[in-house]
């Protein structure tokens, strides 16, 4: 069974990443942009109740402060008619994020996650065509060496 | 390679090759190296070939590839240390080892020449140059490039180089305790236009951004401060980026001594292994082209800072208690470089499957060359395991025995029984072929600006304050955590706002001592295009004349050298190496500062379009140096309106190379020059001034000239300042004012001292280049008064400020 939480800034709060990336989109000398933000994915192997699912989100991947998460769900920042991309490493390649947080899972005295993934996905609002956002995925978001990506609409 | 598809591990599934080249032909031996990255040449395949043929069988496909990544570059410096059939302007001549001739010579020159007053501790031979600190530790230090990995993925490529040279210091004698980090970039301009970047090289602004972020977050996760840095531009950095990353550590007086012995166990410590990084060393010796982002997808590795920062609690702990009898850190070559090279004088057995992997399906040989990160070795007697195990399972940290130290002098790899490699220590390590190398340095000839400079020069000001090379760096260092430890002294950032640019880091690492340890760096890339003598002696006198202004005492300096060049089968950029060694030498030598350490980087050039891009060729110097009282420093913001402003060092025509002629798009030809026995007298001068609290403030003038230093003293104090250029000491060739004004001669400062401590401060000077060139007010505009008497720079600080910071405000 996996678990997917999702983690994303308060959509009332500035997410640096996404502003950073407006600045990097307008580099590339594409129009359009209006908002970006990220969204910080893990995928949790293993036999996990809803409530120690719970506690994993709020207590290790989030901070309650600044940011919010879903479980199994649609993150807040996906609307419809934004562009997703969604960017995972490719195979064999070592994710010492899922490391870490599998560690983590443990040390809560949570016993049955047996592995774990993660990924970034990037809500991207405004008049951009599909050609524009896989260019800006290719350029700017995943490194082909590495990782691959997805786009949907949602 | 990266297509290679891979089996699940199964105990009848594991494959020792066995390749065949005894007999093989030339096109055979050539088509070895090349189908398997092995980097090694045809001279390097026939030498192995005999050597097999004399043992009656050939080698396996484990012992081929760890003699290419013994043999290789990376490891074995074989330009450096090799034969060079040089000329110069005509002139010729057989160089027979460039590196012991300069570099090395040097820093013997040095020590023989100090004799009991001699601080070196250990250089070149361990993995980071140690000299004295105080009586109780010495100092060690490293600087790394890790250029290759961070142009295929910036983040984890930069991850992996911090991640990588503090290991070194770590694994330095018996370990040395990392105090800070620094770090110094290379990019193409990060606003070039997408259309211009071509294919298989990722955009500038993408590998600045990323290669960023890896050193942050690897830096700031070790809970290790990074103090000191530099960035430089240059279009020919776009397929190849430098990223230089340095450690210093302090490691405990009488922990230098280490020595495997026989009988002791291997102890791998760490990561777990896994294919990253597989031909790690062999493709550094590889020129990069638009294919190298899928055959060489193995060369990067992912770094994981939580990982290295337990492994280094427990060693620091481990160390302490005297568990250990050697240590060194798994970098290039993996397991067999570390257990080959602390096994040399001993021999070594190794068991490979017992080391911990990341998954199933790696062959022997990719478990033996895996370039994992976060691994280290340690040499532990039997009698020591229990403790030391105890140690890391307490610490969660995973160690494993997987072999152990023999005296038969060979190094012999196993898995599960069968023998994956058995080769001769003596062949391993001595037995690389040497052959010349033709290298050609001309002078050459480049163009100069024709049309005369307007006469007011507060544009160009401007101007140069904002390109790349001079802006402000601010962007960059506030990501970094410069104050972890609580030990830093004097920040990357001072004055009134603490934003002006220091010229050097010191930071006071002993709890309770005012001892401290001043960190500086120099590089003067565009100064090579006309002459890499000159560039290697300026960026010898930037990193000293930083380290000095901040209040260094030049006989506690120690310096390091990072060479990375073209491709040295070209005989022009191997023409610059000696050209610039040669300048090491004599700087080195006549201001007293050893060489510790160093590293080359090779052939950074990228092919695009049946063309080659070669970077230029840039060394970087590291300074170190030890200041008794680091209450005694100072900064280079002006600190008071009324103040007398000095200016020391002569100013001479030297626009060539120049940040001013940049702007202007030209190189021109007056490099800078060095006059290194005058300079040594001022700085010692300086220093002792500082010492006895004479000097207010006093910062270097570097990339643009004596403008831009001022203009950086005035508006990081928040004051301004009047000065007169007529006054500064110049040579009689000076007849401009952007020549005064812009030149970067080497060797000056501008120094602000208290009202009514003049004389007291110009009697220290006597018969040295010093003169009263102005004074600090409270006006906030920098008005520097012309060669006709009249002002030809006239600016509000807060617009020069401005310009200098917004371009790399991102």
């Amino acid at each position: 069974m996996t678990t997917r939480i999702e983690v994303y800034i308060r959509e009332d709060l500035v997410d640096a990443a996404g502003e950073g990336l407006i600045k990097d989109i307008e580099d590339l000398n594409v129009k359009g942009a209006k908002s970006v933000r990220f969204v910080r994915v893990t995928e949790i192997e293993g036999g996990i109740s809803k409530g120690e699912a719970r506690r994993i989100a709020s207590e290790l991947l989030s901070d309650p402060v600044s940011q919010r998460h879903v479980i199994g769900e649609v993150s807040g920042p996906v609307v419809d008619g934004a562009w997703v991309i969604e960017v995972k490493f490719n195979k064999g390649v070592t994710d010492t994020v899922a490391d870490t947080t599998l560690k983590g899972i443990a040390d809560m005295g949570i016993a049955g996650a047996t592995g774990a993934k993660t990924s970034t996905k990037v809500v991207l609002r405004g008049k951009i065509s599909k050609s524009d956002v896989e260019n800006i995925a290719r350029r700017l978001l995943a490194n082909s060496v590495i990782q691959s990506f997805s786009i949907a609409k949602s | 390679m990266a297509k290679k598809t891979v089996k699940k591990k199964t105990e009848m599934n594991i494959k020792i090759e066995t390749v065949g080249i005894i007999g093989a032909a030339d096109d055979e031996l050539i088509e070895i190296s090349r189908s398997r990255l092995l980097s090694l040449n045809l001279l390097e395949m026939r030498k192995i070939a005999a050597h097999y043929k004399k043992k009656g069988r050939n080698p396996t496909d484990a012992e081929l590839e760890c003699l290419a990544q013994t043999w290789s570059e990376h490891c074995k410096h074989k330009v450096f240390n090799g034969i060079i059939d040089y000329s110069e302007n005509g002139k010729k001549e057989l160089i027979d080892n460039l590196f012991k001739l300069t570099i090395r010579k040097a820093t013997e020159t040095i020590r023989k020449k100090r004799g009991a007053k001699d601080w070196c501790v250990s250089v070149f031979e361990d993995n980071a140059g140690v000299v004295e600190f105080d009586d109780d530790w010495h100092f060690a230090f490293k600087v790394e490039t890790h250029n290759h990995p961070s142009a295929l993925d910036p983040y984890g490529g930069a991850n992996t180089g911090i991640g990588g040279v503090i290991r070194d210091p770590l694994g330095t004698g018996l370990g040395a305790t990392p105090i800070f980090n620094n770090n110094i970039f290379c990019f193409a301009p990060p606003d070039l236009p997408h259309d211009k970047v071509p294919k298989g090289i990722l955009h500038p602004k993408r590998i600045f951004k990323g290669v960023v972020a890896g050193v942050r977050d690897y830096g700031n996760r070790m809970g290790i401060p990074t103090i000191n840095g530099s960035l430089h531009f240059d279009m020919r950095y776009l397929g190849n980026p430098l990223v230089y990353c340095g450690t210093g550590g302090l490691i405990p007086v009488g922990k230098m001594e280490k020595q495997a012995r026989k009988g002791d166990l291997i102890v791998a410590v760490g990561g777990k292994t896994g294919r990253d990084g597989i031909h790690g060393a062999t493709f550094s010796s590889l020129e990069l082209d638009h294919e190298s982002e899928t055959t060489s997808s193995g060369a990067v590795q992912i770094g994981n800072p939580i990982v290295e920062k337990k492994a280094m609690d427990v060693i620091l702990q481990a160390r302490k208690l005297d568990l250990y009898d050697c240590i060194t850190d798994c970098g290039a070559g993996g397991f067999s470089s570390a257990v080959g090279e602390m096994g040399k004088d001993t021999g070594a057995e190794l068991q490979l499957e017992k080391a911990p992997l990341k998954y199933g399906g790696l062959a022997p040989w990719e478990i033996l060359l895996s370039e994992a990160q976060e691994r280290m070795v340690l040499s532990v007697p039997p009698k020591n395991l229990a403790k030391f195990m105890k140690l890391c399972e307490r610490e969660n940290v995973e160690a494993v025995v997987i072999g152990k130290f023999t005296d038969t002098k060979r190094f012999v790899v196993k898995y599960e029984g069968r023998m994956v490699a058995d080769l001769d220590m003596s062949f391993l390590h001595a037995g690389v072929p040497r052959y010349p190398r033709p290298a050609v340095w001309n002078t050459p000839k480049h163009s100069v600006p024709k049309v005369p400079a307007p006469a007011n020069l507060t544009a160009r000001l401007e101007k140069v304050l904002s390109i790349y090379n001079v802006a402000s760096k601010e962007w960059v260092a506030r990501q970094y955590d410069h104050e972890v430890q609580g030990a830093s002294v004097l920040k990357p950032f001072v004055g009134a706002d603490n934003d002006g640019p220091s010229d050097a880091a010191v930071i006071a690492p002993v709890l309770g001592s005012p001892r401290a340890i001043v960190v500086s760096n120099g590089i003067a890339i565009r100064y090579g295009d006309i002459d890499p003598y000159w560039m290697a002696a300026s960026a010898i006198d930037e990193a000293v004349r930083n380290a000095v202004a901040v209040g260094a005492d030049i006989d506690r300096i120690a310096i390091l050298d990072n060479f990375c060049w073209g491709n040295p089968d070209k005989p022009d950029r191997l023409g610059d190496l000696v050209r610039a060694s040669r300048a090491c030498f004599d700087v080195a030598v006549t201001y007293g500062t050893p060489f510790i350490s160093g590293k080359d980087s090779f052939y950074n050039e990228f092919a695009v379009e049946g063309d080659t891009i070669a970077i230029p060729s840039t060394l970087l110097i590291s300074a170190a140096g030890i200041i008794t009282d680091a209450r005694k420093v100072v900064s280079m913001d002006f600190k008071s309106a009324g103040n007398l402003v000095y200016a020391l060092g002569v100013t001479y025509d030297e626009l060539g190379g120049s940040q001013y002629y940049q702007t202007l798009g030209h190189i021109g030809n007056d490099v800078p020059k060095l006059n290194a026995r005058e300079a040594k007298k001022m700085y010692k001068a300086l220093g002792a001034a500082i010492k006895k609290g004479l000097v207010r403030a006093c910062h270097d003038a570097s990339d643009g000239g004596l403008a831009v230093a001022l203009a950086e003293c005035a508006f990081a104090g928040a004051l301004g300042a009047r000065i007169d250029a007529r006054l500064l000491p110049r040579d009689k060739n000076v007849k401009t004012d952007e020549s005064l004004l812009f030149s970067e001669s080497n060797s000056r400062f501008i120094v602000e001292v208290e009202a009514g401590k003049e004389d007291e401060f110009a009697a220290r000077f006597k018969g040295l280049p010093c003169a009263k060139i102005g004074e600090v007010t409270d006006k906030k505009r920098l008005v520097v008064v012309g060669l006709k008497g009249k002002p030809v720079v006239d600016a509000d600080i807060r617009k020069l400020k401005a310009a200098w910071q917004s371009t790399l405000a991102w």
